[in-house]
């Protein structure tokens, strides 16, 4: 009798509610955090992956010009590859400066910049370049690529690194 | 009657707050947030020079000093300094290396403060390392010559101390072939 009754009684609903109270605590908490460590600096310098770059303890900001890129494999400007790195690029030995790649991807960006600079006033060809360079690079290949820059108008270097 | 009425409609005191849609609020902002948060602080501390040397930094820097300060950085792991004073004289001095492999970057601290002591309104420094020495040395040289430390003899500008060693290190040789 009491199966009998078991069976003719009226299954409860299946559907519930879920009780979300506390996952939307921890979200709330997590979105706190976020806020916080939110950039909203219009400077974009993300660290690449194929290159360390050198601590320092320097305190200055990065601002805003054109990003260089050396790695050991490739240089990029403004993050599109524009020469690949080779043994004749990085050897003390080699006597010519000149990166003919890099340069010609260089004065293509200082001309548009110029060519702004005139349509608009606000903006100035300053020649300003931020170089990412990894920190195991000799100075003879580091010295063609400001060498190479400078050529192309962009004098005015700015290291970037680590903040120690 | 009106009363009893009142206490029928007035029901539980408590009820469910839907959170769903904030649920779904959620969702949307935080991978967003996650992709675009920089956990890499940079950060900047404010410390304005005194006004006597801020003024000297200015002069400097319009090349009105006959005082300059070489320094090379060699293949050996070696420092060579030299000084050229206001009468034109030359002073070379050198910082061995610390071991085979690394820089003597507090010996050479310790030296570049005995110049400063000597010539306080000079701040630039002229860096001209060897093809062979690389990024990070060049990098530490820098770091070695920007500012004092709080270990530092105190170099005095008229009344002021200056916190600055020589802060704009310019690497002399970029354009020599």
């Amino acid at each position: 009798m009491g199966s009998l009754n078991k069976l003719m009684k009226k299954p409860e609903n299946s559907t519930f509610s879920l009780q979300i109270t506390s996952m939307i605590d921890m979200f709330t908490i997590i979105l706190v955090f976020l806020l916080k460590s939110y950039s909203s600096s219009s400077v974009d310098m993300t660290p690449s992956k194929a290159l360390s770059l050198p601590s320092s303890t320097s305190q200055e900001i990065s601002m805003e010009a054109l990003k260089i890129l050396v790695t050991k494999e490739a240089i990029y400007v403004d993050d599109k590859e524009v020469m690949k790195v080779d043994a004749r690029a990085t050897a003390s030995t080699e006597k010519d400066n000149l990166l003919k790649p890099l340069f010609d991807a260089l004065t293509a960006q200082a001309d548009k910049s110029k060519a702004i600079s005139q349509k608009n006033e606000n903006v100035q060809f300053d020649g300003k370049v931020i170089m990412q360079a990894d920190q195991s690079l000799n100075y003879a290949f580091l010295k063609k690529v400001m060498y190479t820059s400078a050529l192309a108008g962009y004098s005015d270097f700015k290291f970037a690194v680590i903040a120690r | 009657m009106r009363r009893l009425r009142f206490r029928d409609t007035s029901g539980e005191s408590t009820f469910d707050l839907n959170l769903a849609p904030m649920m779904d609020m959620m969702v949307s902002i935080i991978p967003f947030m996650l992709l675009s948060a920089t956990f890499l602080q940079l950060n900047i501390i404010n410390s304005p020079l005194p006004v006597p040397v801020a003024k000297a930094l200015e002069q400097d820097r319009k090349n009105k000093n006959d005082v300059s300060i070489k320094v090379q950085m060699t293949a050996t792991k070696d420092f060579v300094l030299e000084i050229k004073d206001e009468g034109g004289k030359v002073t070379k001095l050198s910082v061995p290396r610390k071991s085979a492999s690394d820089y003597d970057f507090v010996g050479f601290h310790k030296k570049l403060v005995e110049i400063k002591q000597k010539h306080p309104k000079v701040f630039r420094l002229e860096l001209n390392p060897d093809t062979n020495v690389d990024y990070r040395a060049i990098v530490a040289t820098m770091d070695s010559s920007r500012s004092m430390e709080n270990a530092d003899p105190k170099v005095m500008i008229e009344n002021a101390a200056t916190p600055l060693l020589f802060p704009d290190v310019i690497l002399a040789n970029v354009m020599n072939e």
